[in-house]
């Protein structure tokens, strides 16, 4: 018999401080494990979430102390869905073709960058909402 | 010499979590009081008794504060200090707390008459925390202050 799940929302705010992704990493994969997702894919979603959060801490906040990464979590029609929220002093959503891994490693490009490709490479869809007012808004979503 | 203070003062790091009332969910909020204190330096005995005291907690603000309903929030508030960490949890208020329960120890000949063997959440709490507080929440619900100071 198929086990089904009810829909459910959480959030999250945490300083922009690195270090404090780990906080919101161990509680969105409980949150996912208590939705019912299999441990393998709730690792993809630690890694993908911590990338996504040190980019919101970094490239979105420029490291300013007393400014917040707000993390939303919505589950509906077996899709997981994470929002990560910065404040915005920087709009860092690529403008451009990005480079491939191959092409990075190949010397092609800057070795940086590589964490919105392997959040790419994570999840079932990743990316920037666009249009948002005051900051920047990275959308990750996991399906079942 | 006011803003020589307030520059030399650290800022409190405050998480906030909101949480659906459903049972379950308080591992969430266990799972990251834990993680918090782990990374502050607690040691593990600390961290399980935290985790313990948040889940009752949380439990009684699902069950209780909220009634079960789905709808309401529970509110984790978690503040980091250099010497101690805060954590406050608050419900919607559906069922205010009594607060005769809140001082109360149970007596086990009394829970062994009942069918329901509860009510023992808050008497826990006390025993595992360094501080406790009832209170009123500022959006009127429940509110448990409970506090654990940082032994390095």
């Amino acid at each position: 018999m198929k086990t089904t799940y009810h829909s459910a929302s959480m959030e999250l705010s945490i300083p922009s401080e690195l270090g404090y992704e780990i906080i919101a990493r161990d509680a969105v994969a409980t949150f996912a494990l208590r939705l019912g997702f299999p441990p393998e894919r709730v690792e993809d979603l630690k890694t993908a979430l911590s990338e996504a959060c040190i980019n919101a801490i970094e490239h979105g906040n420029l490291l300013t102390p007393g400014l917040r990464v707000h993390v939303v979590c919505v589950y509906e029609h077996e899709r997981l869905i994470v929002e990560i929220h910065d404040q915005g002093s920087q709009r860092y959503a690529c403008t451009t073709t990005p480079l491939t891994m191959a092409q990075k490693v190949a010397g092609l490009g800057s070795l940086r960058g590589m964490g919105l490709l392997l959040i790419e490479q994570l999840m079932d869809e990743a990316g920037f909402l666009p249009e948002v007012q005051d900051g920047n808004c990275f959308r990750l979503a996991l399906y079942r | 010499m006011s803003n020589n203070q307030s520059e030399m003062k650290p800022l409190e790091k405050i998480i906030e979590l909101r949480l659906p009332s459903r049972l379950g969910y308080e591992r969430v909020a266990m799972d990251t009081a834990s993680s918090l204190a782990r990374r502050m330096g607690f040691h593990g005995d600390r961290v399980d008794a935290l985790k313990t005291a948040v889940s009752e907690a949380v439990t009684n603000a699902i069950e209780h504060g909220n009634q079960h309903d789905a709808a309401m929030k529970v509110v984790v508030l978690l503040t980091v200090r250099d010497d101690e960490l805060i954590v406050s949890v608050a419900d919607q208020g559906r069922q205010m707390l009594d607060q005769h329960h809140t001082t109360r120890v149970p007596q086990i000949q009394d829970i062994l008459h009942k069918d329901d063997k509860g009510g023992w959440g808050i008497w826990l709490i006390r025993e595992l925390v360094d501080e406790v507080e009832f209170t009123t929440a500022p959006s009127g619900g429940n509110q448990v202050r409970m506090v654990i100071y940082l032994e390095r």
